[in-house]
């Protein structure tokens, strides 16, 4: 039986890895659940953001605080941008359709990094704060990790809050729940989804920051997570924050747990998991929320 | 009641009932094949390539094209092909055409077993189940790297002469010709499949499968075998590359492979069979091509035709030609 | 001897909301049974419980004695009850032949055979062009689903339900959007249609019901107001307020 100091660890590091999956998650939740339209580049955005964090930070000096938020912002231009233009024709094909040009376009993504940046794993630069460890009472507990599983927790309760407290994201429900009802109660569906899509890839890129160190920046790092991320959505049910949420937590613990009780199975635990829940409950956790 | 007449004089329940029809494609493609032969030794190792991609991508279009399964993990039936054949040919036996068999049947099943689970699901659900299931199957060769050599690949087997008479030579030419020899029958079964009562009924689920339901059809298992024959073929594909290259590594289960796959069918046009064909000739010369230059730089390429092609001609080239041959035909109708 | 369909007492609630209360139908072989009633009556709710969309709260459903609440969609098209929809649920990509050929298939259940060339199975091409033929859609057969009139469609909408050879056919509203012509149309192939068949029709054309149907059930809010023959129906009050809109009850 493992050490407390183990099992806490194993504890922080899976909620932070499934908090970080939840934080790229939640912006294709939100968009599958209003326009039904399936990104498969949303991974894209998420490395998108990461990699302008690491041209920041390693380029041009700046430390890891500033350069979030303008990582964030520039990757939210940058899905603004596509959303105006190539999206435009993927809302008008048809369901698989979307499926391959969001994957065509994935393809550019990861073309794209690969010449600006290179075909090597890379790190963000930790900033020295945050590095190391606690110890407190006998139990070690990474820093970075509990930082974000605080900062995550804290946009959590922001999406919470804006979602079900202000106009905007009673809108935004409406919207996923009855996008032809939406519009007929006069809401701009169109521009509500270029938001929630903006903000969508900024969450993603948020993930792809902070997660830099369990998911290592390289050019296939948009096709690599993607079938994480489509598990989750999937299993938390789509269009469901709170599912997504959920979810996230759930499969981020079972795969930390699972690789180090079965080292050699480690990474199907996870598979076999979803697989063995979509069994019994196909529509996932929470239907359209 | 009306005595039975002979089909063929009733010419327009033979285009009422749209089946694949023999005719100068499968002729030219034959005389292309042998002219490659003939004329191009040089590039027997390529064009074998093209006939196993062209297996692989007829398989693809009978879950897709016909069924409507849609799905981004179909490498993991030619994987489980090729490793299967690689193990046959290392511990049991070094015939080749039994061992394509037996990667057929493994593959065929675990069809079934996954089709059980994954055909439950709709849309993004279902792609995402089939791209987890490959995903899954890949970690798990990783994973066994003591059997299946993880990043170095199977390999070190022999394979015997085909039918005991033709040695696999040098040149690639008991390859080329053993290939293509495959791929006429698979090519031809395929065909049958399609043809048949249930190829008509997989193209019913395809289009409306709420309906299928309702004319009594349990469309979950006409599904699932759809799926394992689908698999089989692309199993059969697989082991024919573990054979012909004597290698099978962790590529043949990869994401890119599903990804090149299903590119070469929107390419070449899904549901016809023949777009199996096109799109592979185009892809895999296209690919040689390019990736020649630079592998990460064919992916804008790549990257770009998927979206182009999706966008302005979404029924690929065979689609694009038919229309065009059928406003040639619709002209002559008229008086 | 047993009825071709019969409900007893189902139920269905959605949440709070009552749907269907507490209705019992019966149908003999060879009937020609309309349901009527304003809209919202749940004359739809009933037919998607009877063919397995939904599942009742209470009751049983019984189809030639036998019940068949617990069994699926298309074992209970298996046992011989087929529908039409209101919104034609086609195979629009497909031929007309196409579409007939899958109903013959399936009700033969050869649909899961994998060898012979379908278009060279002689039996199947004279069956369906004789059943096109007593259609009036002959010359439709090799047209796609997709490019015929709607009227046209709503045929082909029955054509495979026929083509099942059920003993119990549903018909969902098959006269909605037709013009009179095609009603007609519709009229004397449900008037050709065989006396083992025994026919339930959902629809508000009322000059359809009363020339079609030999028994009429008028359902209100759920229930059962009243099932009788058409002179009665038409001639009695309460049928008259719910049509007319005056309130009742």
């Amino acid at each position: 039986m493992p050490s407390l100091s183990t099992l806490l660890s194993l504890f922080i590091d899976g909620a932070s890895y499934g908090m970080i999956l939840f934080l790229i998650a939640s912006g294709l939740t939100v968009t599958l659940g209003i326009m039904r339209i399936i990104n498969l580049a949303h991974c894209g955005f998420a490395m998108i953001g990461g990699y302008a964090a690491l041209a920041l930070t390693s380029w041009m000096g700046l430390p890891l605080l500033v350069a979030l938020p303008i990582a964030i912002l520039l990757t939210m231009a940058i899905g603004f941008l596509l959303e105006q233009t190539i999206y435009r024709v993927v809302y008008r094909t048809h369901e698989f359709g979307q499926i391959l040009m969001t994957l065509g376009l994935t393809y550019l993504m990861v073309a794209t990094i690969n010449l600006i940046f290179g075909s090597l794993m890379q790190n963000i630069p930790m900033p020295e704060p945050l590095s190391g460890v606690w110890l407190a009472g006998g139990l070690t507990v990474s820093k970075y990790r509990i930082f974000l599983v605080a900062v995550s927790a804290g946009v959590a309760l922001l999406l919470w809050t804006t979602f079900e407290w202000t106009t905007f994201g009673t809108r935004l429900r409406a919207a996923i729940d009855n996008p032809r009802m939406a519009r007929a109660c006069g809401i701009d569906v169109g521009r509500l989804l270029s938001i929630a899509f903006a903000a969508g890839c900024g969450l993603a890129a948020l993930g792809g920051v902070l997660g830099a160190q369990m998911l290592p920046l390289e050019p296939f790092y948009a096709l690599k997570y993607l079938v994480l991320v489509l598990m989750v959505v999937t299993v938390g049910g789509l269009g469901s924050l709170k599912g997504s949420l959920v979810a996230a937590l759930a499969l981020g613990l079972i795969d930390t747990f699972g690789r180090y009780f079965l080292p050699e199975l480690g990474a199907f635990v996870i598979y076999v998991t979803v697989f063995a829940f979509l069994l019994i409950r196909p529509r996932g956790l929470f239907q359209n929320a | 009641m009306r005595e039975l007449r002979d089909p063929s004089a009733l010419p327009e329940m033979r285009s009422a009932l749209r089946t694949h029809r023999l005719g100068w494609f499968e002729v030219v493609m034959l005389a292309v094949f042998a002219a490659v032969y003939y004329l191009l030794p040089g590039y027997l190792p390529l064009a074998t390539q093209v006939a196993i991609m062209i297996i692989f991508a007829i398989s693809l279009d009978l879950a897709l094209g016909y069924g409507g399964i849609e799905t981004l993990g179909h490498a993991v039936f030619y994987g489980i092909g090729g490793y299967a054949a690689g193990f046959y040919a290392l511990y049991v036996c070094q015939e080749p055409i039994s061992g394509l068999l037996v990667a057929a049947l493994v593959a065929g099943l675990f069809g079934v077993l996954s089709g059980i689970v994954v055909l439950r699901a709709k849309g993004l659900t279902l792609v995402m189940l089939t791209l987890a299931c490959a995903t899954m199957v890949h970690e798990f060769a990783n994973s066994m790297r003591a059997i299946t050599g993880g990043d170095d690949g199977l390999s070190g087997y022999r394979i015997d002469p085909v039918l005991g008479l033709f040695r696999f030579d040098l040149f690639g030419r008991t390859a080329y010709v053993y290939s293509v020899c495959v791929l006429i029958v698979v090519f031809l079964l395929a065909r049958i499949v399609a043809n048949s009562n249930f190829g008509l009924v997989a193209r019913g689920i395809r289009s409306n499968s709420q309906r299928m339901q309702l004319l009594g059809v349990p469309v979950l298992n006409r599904l699932v075998l759809l799926y394992a024959v689908s698999g089989a073929f692309a199993g059969i594909a697989g082991a024919l590359s573990a054979q012909v290259t004597k290698l099978v590594g962790l590529n043949t289960l990869a994401f890119t492979l599903s990804g090149n796959v299903l590119i070469v069918l929107i390419l070449g046009g899904i549901g016809r069979l023949y777009g199996a064909v096109i799109g592979s000739i185009v892809f895999v010369v296209l690919s040689d091509r390019a990736a020649a230059i630079d592998p990460f730089n064919w992916l804008f390429i790549l990257g770009g035709l998927i979206m182009l092609v999706v966008w302005l001609a979404p029924d690929g080239i065979v689609g694009r030609f038919s229309a065009l041959t059928w406003q040639f035909r619709k002209q002559e109708r008229r008086p | 001897m047993s009825f071709a369909l019969e409900i007893r007492n189902l139920k269905k609630a959605f949440g709070g909301l009552e749907v269907t209360r507490d209705v019992s139908l019966a149908l003999a072989g060879g009937a020609r049974h309309a349901l009527i009633g304003p809209n919202g009556a749940g004359k739809s709710t009933l037919v998607n419980l009877i063919t397995g969309v939904l599942k009742p709260n209470a009751g049983e459903i019984l189809l030639g004695g036998r019940e068949i609440g617990n069994l699926s969609q298309a074992e209970r098209v298996k046992r011989g009850l087929a529908r039409t929809f209101q919104i034609n649920s086609l195979f629009s990509t497909m031929t007309v032949a196409e579409n007939v050929a899958l109903a013959m298939v399936a009700h033969d259940a050869t649909d899961a055979r994998l060898l012979g060339d379908i278009s060279k199975d002689v039996k199947l091409s004279a069956r369906i062009e004789e059943h096109l033929a007593r259609l009036n859609l002959a010359e439709a057969a090799d047209r796609l689903v997709s490019s015929l009139s709607y009227g046209q469609q709503r045929i082909v909408e029955v054509a495979l339900a026929l083509a099942l050879q059920p003993n119990v056919l549903l018909l969902d509203e098959p006269a909605a959007g037709l013009a009179a012509k095609d009603v007609e149309i519709l009229l004397g192939l449900l008037k050709g249609l065989p006396t083992t068949v025994s026919v339930l029709i959902i629809e508000h054309d009322m000059d359809l019901v009363f020339r079609f149907a030999e028994t009429i059930t008028v359902l209100v809010d759920g229930q059962v107001l009243l099932t009788g023959l058409p002179d009665a129906v038409r001639k009695d009050q309460r049928v008259r307020d719910v049509y007319l809109g005056r309130r009742h009850g």
